[in-house]
């Protein structure tokens, strides 16, 4: 019953700050802006987030938190309609419904598809962030126990998990995450204040300032990447005929869908390194084994577009939980959240949820806010999106940079700065260009400091003896997990045997 | 296939250059700190090093080699680097017009007048929100 209480305390909190209406304002900023980055190939949440975090700099961090949840949740709905349109998806984790949903479209079922995909998104976004708001507080509660030690096991375990589940080559894979880990020892020594890999460089001094490393490696990379390739040129959206809506067979056949792509996108969710793309693939797998017609898949299931989106969508609200409640990132959006975290000076996990339970509750608030504004933008006004298409990619593109880059000067007025961003961007191309993936970098940058400090922290605890990672259960269970996450190759080889259906 | 192994010779090469120069971090004598600076560099320096034999052993290059086109890479670059040594002599409105409008025609855009005035119009409001909304400074330059 107290726990009760308290929860209702905890979301009035949260709605007086979601309800505000400078926050209400920006929510709707971030829904608009996550949607459309969300149909624009090539633009993703992650990006977004970091070129807007020195705009949001001097903001009150609750209103920057409630506009960068509402990046996140458009996001996933808006990578759908580019793939049942154009057959590309917006974003990695609408692979999955480009099979189908295009299908459909090519049938003239287009209004059903985005239909499915947008009402599917509302039920998995909204039951996704009731576990949210459900779990992250029973998770807190359980890691006011952790110590150094199991910070430094789940850190091990988020970063493996990541090379583990990857779709890329795993060796590639690792390097990518030892690479990350690398760049993150730069600078500063804070233990003993020792420069280490600044080769007498000033600029070097303060470490790699995260907005940097983000805003280099995913926009000035993927602009150069698409000087490239120019893959995007020329997508021409079939225009949507018929009402976006569903007939009550469809209605039928989506239900289960929904339920079942919610379930396993939420607790993949949660699995550091999982998130998103790994739980659409799972979903469509799981529904072409539910399902009583497999052969229709690929040939315009409807469940093969109700899961996958569902399953997407619940998967942002999971990702959230780990990162909230211990301040563990599994997935690049959630690593870019976390260095905004860092930027304003807070550290997510236990003490956050006691100390500024306003940002906490009124992010979770905002996010059910969120949900409702997105099924309205998704389903009546889809047509605008659509048109979105038709905006000059080399201009997108050049603004991007542009902008990108400008951000970055004003974190310290350096132009320092904005060369670091150009050296990583010039890295991220060559990344991309040999197949080495760029979100464990990024992770690996951002947790690897932490990383470090919290396994020489254990040690100092233990006086140098190394045996406190497999003596207390708890560092030893997730270790283990980790350990499993590397070597059991079990499940890329069955999310391969389920990605060879294209 | 050489394309993979020399792939896997810059990386070996990328990873002993970091683990030499992590052995040169040098540990503050008398330190209570247990762990040095030095050990957790050295750790991912050897971890780098095994993993550019994996690669090298492991994959090979990506197959879609022809569709990079060098020369539009190399000028958005070059077009970057320009933008990046005159925004704060020029100032950010007439080098970021310029740089928006450049870079697009370079990647392919050829509507001129289009572009121009779509970089200026993003331009121009870009700047009132930072400087107006915000108040962050921008660089000035020859004209404000």
């Amino acid at each position: 019953m107290g726990a009760l209480t308290q929860l209702g305390d905890n979301l009035a909190v949260g709605f007086g700050a979601a309800l505000a209406p400078l926050n209400l304002l920006l929510g709707m900023v971030g829904v608009t802006l996550g949607t459309a980055i969300g149909v624009l190939p090539g633009i993703g949440p992650a990006l977004t987030i970091s070129m807007l975090l020195p705009l949001t700099f001097g903001m009150d961090p609750v209103g920057a938190f409630i506009m960068f949840g509402g990046i996140y949740y458009g996001a996933m709905y808006g990578g759908s309609t580019t793939s049942i349109l154009v057959k590309m998806p917006g974003e990695a984790s609408s692979v999955m419904t480009a099979l189908d949903g295009f299908a459909m479209t090519a049938k003239g079922r287009a209004g059903a598809a985005l239909a499915t995909a947008a009402i599917g998104s509302f039920i998995a976004g909204t039951f996704a962030t009731v576990m949210l708001m459900l779990m992250a507080p029973v998770l807190v509660e359980f890691a006011l126990g952790f110590g150094p030690t199991e910070y430094f096991a789940l850190m091990v375990l988020a970063l493996t998990a990541l090379g583990g589940l990857s779709s890329e080559s795993r060796a590639k894979t690792a390097f990518a995450t030892l690479l990350g880990l690398a760049l993150g020892t730069m600078g500063i020594d804070v233990q003993t204040g020792q420069a280490r890999f600044t080769f007498g460089v000033q600029g070097l001094l303060g470490g790699m300032n995260v907005v940097v490393v983000t805003v280099g490696l995913f926009a000035v990379g993927e602009v150069f990447w698409y000087a490239a390739t120019r893959r995007t040129a020329g997508a021409t959206p079939v225009p949507v005929r018929g009402p976006v809506r569903l007939t009550r067979d469809e209605w039928r056949r989506s239900f289960p869908a929904w339920i079942r792509g919610t379930v396993i996108g939420f607790f993949t969710g949660i699995l550091p390194g999982a998130g998103a793309t790994v739980a659409s693939f799972l979903s469509y797998g799981a529904e072409r084994r539910f399902s009583k017609a497999p052969e229709e898949f690929g040939e315009g299931a409807i469940e093969g577009v109700a899961g996958p989106e569902a399953a997407n969508n619940a998967s942002a609200g999971g990702s959230l939980v780990p990162l909230l409640a211990l301040g563990i990132p599994g997935s690049g959006t959630t690593a870019v959240m976390l260095a905004a975290f860092q930027m304003y000076g807070l550290q997510p996990g236990p003490l956050l949820f006691s100390q500024d339970s306003e940002l906490v509750w009124g992010l979770i608030a905002s996010l059910y806010v969120s949900n409702g504004l997105l099924l309205v933008l998704n389903l009546p006004l889809i047509g605008v999106w659509v048109r979105l298409l038709q905006v000059p990619r080399p201009l997108l593109f050049g603004a991007v940079l542009a902008f990108s880059t400008l951000g970055v000067y004003t974190l310290n007025n350096n132009i320092f700065d904005v060369a670091m961003v150009y050296v990583l961007g010039v890295l991220a191309f060559f990344m991309r260009r040999y197949g080495f993936p760029i979100a464990p970098t990024i992770l690996a940058v951002v947790l690897g400091p932490l990383l470090e400090q919290q396994f020489r922290r254990a040690m100092a605890i233990s006086g140098g003896d190394p045996t406190v990672f497999v003596t207390r259960p708890l560092t030893a269970a997730i270790l283990v997990g980790a350990v499993a996450a590397v070597s059991a190759p079990a499940l890329t080889r069955y999310l391969a045997r389920h990605r060879a259906v294209d | 296939m050489t394309q993979g192994r020399s792939l896997a010779v810059a990386l070996v090469v990328l990873s002993a250059g970091y683990l030499v120069a992590a052995f040169q971090i040098s540990e503050p004598a008398g330190q209570y700190a247990t762990i040095g600076p030095r050990a957790f560099p050295i750790a991912i320096g050897i971890g780098l090093l095994a993993c550019a034999v994996w690669v090298g052993l492991t994959s090979s290059a990506r197959r879609d080699l022809s569709s990079i086109d060098w020369r539009v890479v190399a000028m958005s670059a070059l077009a970057f680097l320009v933008y990046l040594v005159l925004l704060e002599p020029v100032g950010y409105l007439l080098t970021t017009v310029v740089f928006i409008a450049t870079e697009s025609r370079l990647l392919g855009s050829r509507a001129w007048v289009r572009d121009l005035i779509v970089s200026v119009i993003m331009t121009a409001s870009v700047y009132t929100v930072f400087t107006l909304l915000l108040g962050i400074r921008l660089p000035v330059g020859l004209i404000g």
